[in-house]
């Protein structure tokens, strides 16, 4: 994520670069974007696993469903206004107040609230209903619409289809979210010992690649993009903005297999992950914060902005860590020792 | 064990990513027409060459005024002709182009994303960008064209501002240097590109004309844009037709022509002369005489050279690309389509050149409804063109309808067909 937003700012490509329907000039701005398309699956499966955990934690300390869904939906529209205010702003360096458009928090608040009420079901209901809201995705895409009109424009872009008002559409990231809830039943109930863990993250994950192939293969229900020949890169780069069958397939199988992965380093490294244990702990204080960074100094101020290449990227990127893990770590102290509902929830 | 097979599993799935390849060289090389070509690792692969115009004819959709220099000019245009090779092995899937008109700084101003479905035979892909001095700056500018996000093909050129003349002094040089040599005749064989019936008399008959062609002496040494005016002199001595001309730096001839029919001209003495920043710099006379016989000119266009044939369907197998169930009466439904194959046949002697093809849909009313213009580049052996239309009553009427194919101008095939309601249920 932290890569692709200093790309976005520092990278000359982005001057042009139309992110629904992108072309790159050479292989390392192909890595450099391809790399963050891990990260909207990876957060609405992790975002997906946190409120099952979440619920279970609440449920055994002896509340309510009720209570617990309150909970949910407050978390869940603190993060659209969120995403309409702070947000939506930061990324111009809050040059000006853009509340009228929808992005990736948004739709995690979205898909928190959807989430409260099914959180409690038993797993394969869960799984059942995912597979569904992916398989009928596809055909819900088709429904024609004009961008010009506002009302169908706000309600097939928060939902299902992706533009201008929101690149993230509710409906299949939620069904992401869903699977996170299938896949923390696992990570976090079910599955009581790292080996176990390792083993059915690698099968699932593995299996989920293997099925996202199978469909990409065939060339039909399930593609958006054509492409060349299996393993081209036109095989890997389907939509991601609404994304088709095989990108969500592709992405979550890969997303349970990198977490399976740093469970596996973990279990032998522990030490390994600890600068990004900080940042994981304060997720959205990290969100919120470098895109503000990023957008007062470079495009506001005009540091470096658009002026890079992937070598400015990366250093962007070193710097950047540099800023916010001693920043990640102070938060992370000071939302220990608040009681504020709003710092807590962020 | 079971960890060891999950590892190379693993392995396995990784090795994915690592053996992405391109499909495309990574050093490009000069191609045909000064394209850059990166060409592809498949034998099989589809090439692109780029050609720029600034027009393309209508019924052929041949490009006009080739070149890589073009003037600012309030409604000028690029045109972009991509002729693709190998298309025809590259059938069976659908090929995903972008064309990305990049300006002097390399940042993309205008993409397009042109689909070759697997129906679509086309070999050419056209792309536009108006270059009125209010949009465009002068400089160097490039075209790519991407196949399935891959670079394969990349072809510069460059705007100039016409309007920076030369200086007073240079200008006065130039029209003591430059001399225009006047070749008048009767037309331009499309094959041999040799003059017909050069000469100072012309008859006036029925789509006859006079063209001049103008060679520009000395402008070898001339790098730089220019203006010419042709104007053609009636007998009474007014003009009766003046022709701005903008010849670019490496061009030194063009043309201009009026048309030689009774109803517009009389028999009588004639002029063209030409003019360089209003000097005059060629002058030549020719005599237009009545003629007995008013025969009808002859079409250089070999259109009996071709003839179409033309199935209807309304599905086309995927397998074999033959159409199911062949037909020429279709029942008005929703969501479903007729489609046309039309196998052109053409004699053995044809040579290797870009072949243009035009289909019209023609409704019940009698007028057209779809118009479609097809190109084959030299290289295609097998002429098939897929074509289709919507039956949607909320398109359709029911009635009779007609496909007419032409080459050129010539109709080279026509066949009707029949749209019914569909039964009331």
């Amino acid at each position: 994520m932290l890569v692709d937003h200093c790309s976005y700012y520092l990278n000359s490509t982005w001057e042009f670069l139309d992110p629904l329907d992108p072309l790159f000039a050479s292989w390392g701005q192909v890595v450099l974007r391809y790399v963050s398309y891990l990260c909207a699956p990876g957060f609405l499966l992790i975002n997906g696993a946190m409120v099952w955990w979440f619920y279970y934690r609440r449920k055994n300390k002896g509340l309510n469903n009720w209570s617990i869904r309150k909970e949910l939906i407050q978390r869940g529209f603190f993060l659209i206004l969120l995403q309409m205010t702070w947000v939506n702003s930061s990324w111009s360096g809050f040059n000006r107040f853009d509340p009228f458009h929808l992005g990736i928090i948004a739709c995690i608040g979205f898909s928190m609230i959807f989430q409260s009420f099914i959180v409690n079901w038993r797993w394969e209901l869960q799984l059942a209903v995912a597979v569904i809201i992916l398989l009928l995705h596809p055909i819900l895409i088709k429904i024609p619409y004009n961008p010009g009109d506002n009302l169908p424009t706000v309600l097939m872009q928060t939902f299902i289809d992706a533009g201008d008002f929101n690149k993230y559409p509710v409906i299949p990231w939620f069904a992401v979210a869903l699977l996170g809830s299938v896949m923390a039943h696992g990570w976090l109930k079910a599955w009581d010992s790292d080996k176990k863990r390792i083993y059915w993250g690698t099968i699932i994950g593995a299996c989920a690649i293997i099925v996202s192939i199978l469909i990409r293969m065939l060339r039909g229900y399930g593609n958006i993009f054509p492409f060349s020949d299996f393993g081209s890169y036109s095989f890997f780069f389907d939509q991601k903005y609404s994304p088709s069958l095989y990108f969500n397939l592709w992405f979550f199988g890969w997303s349970v297999l990198v977490i399976t992965l740093f469970i596996a380093i973990s279990k032998f490294f522990p030490k390994v992950f600890l600068i990004f244990d900080i940042t994981g702990k304060t997720a959205l204080f990290f969100y919120c914060i470098h895109i503000a960074i990023l957008g007062i100094f470079s495009k506001r101020i005009g540091i470096y902005y658009h002026q890079g290449e992937i070598t400015e990227t990366l250093i962007g990127v070193v710097i950047m860590m540099l800023i916010m893990v001693p920043l990640s770590k102070w938060f992370f102290k000071f939302k220990s020792r608040s009681s504020n509902p709003i710092i807590r929830m962020i | 064990m079971i960890d060891k097979k999950l590892i190379l599993f693993l392995i396995i799935l990784l090795q994915l990513f690592l053996t992405v390849c391109s499909d495309r060289v990574e050093t490009p090389s000069d191609g045909e027409n000064s394209t850059t070509i990166y060409h592809s690792k498949s034998v099989n692969g589809i090439e692109a060459s780029i050609t720029f115009c600034e027009k393309i004819k209508n019924q052929t959709g041949e490009p006009v005024n080739e070149d890589t220099i073009f003037n600012l000019n309030e409604d000028s245009k690029v045109y972009s002709i991509v002729n693709l090779k190998n298309r025809e092995l590259n059938t069976d899937k659908d090929l995903m182009f972008h064309i990305d008109w990049l300006d002097s700084t390399g940042n993309s101003f205008f993409k397009k994303r042109i689909d070759l479905t697997t129906n679509d035979s086309s070999s050419t892909l056209m792309s536009l960008i108006n270059i009125s001095p209010d949009r465009r700056e002068p400089g160097k500018y490039s075209l790519r064209v991407y196949l399935f996000r891959e670079l394969i093909a990349e072809k510069n050129f460059e705007l100039v501002n016409a309007a920076i003349e030369p200086q007073a002094i240079v200008k006065n040089e130039l029209i003591e240097k430059v001399k225009a040599n006047i070749t008048l005749c009767k037309g331009i064989s499309k094959k041999t590109k040799k003059l017909l019936g050069v000469g100072n008399k012309f008859e006036i008959k029925d789509k006859g004309k006079v063209l001049a062609v103008i060679k520009i002496e000395n402008k070898d040494s001339i790098n730089h844009p220019l203006t010419f005016y042709a104007d053609w002199i009636s007998p009474d001595g007014s003009s009766l037709y003046r022709k701005e001309v903008n010849i670019k730096s490496n061009e030194a001839s063009f043309s201009s022509s009026i048309s030689a029919s009774p109803n517009k001209r009389k028999p009588g003495k004639y002029c063209l002369r030409i003019y360089l920043f209003e000097k005059l710099i060629g002058e030549k006379s020719f005599g237009l005489v009545k003629t007995e016989k008013q025969g009808k000119a002859v079409s250089e266009v070999n259109s009996e050279n071709f003839s179409a044939r033309i199935i209807f369907c309304e599905k086309i197998s995927k397998k074999t690309g033959l159409p199911i169930n062949p037909d020429s009466v279709f029942t008005l439904k929703d969501k479903r389509k007729l489609r046309a194959v039309i196998y052109i046949e053409k004699s053995d002697t044809i040579v290797k050149i870009q072949k243009s093809f035009f289909i019209k849909w023609i409704g019940s009313d009698n007028n057209s409804f779809y118009k479609k213009k097809v190109r084959f580049s030299p290289e295609d052996s097998t002429l098939k063109i897929i074509s289709s239309i919507s039956l949607s009553p909320q398109k359709r009427l029911p009635g009779n309808y007609l496909l007419k194919v032409y080459y050129t101008k010539d109709l080279i095939g026509e066949k009707k067909f029949l749209l019914k309601e569909q039964a009331e249920k």
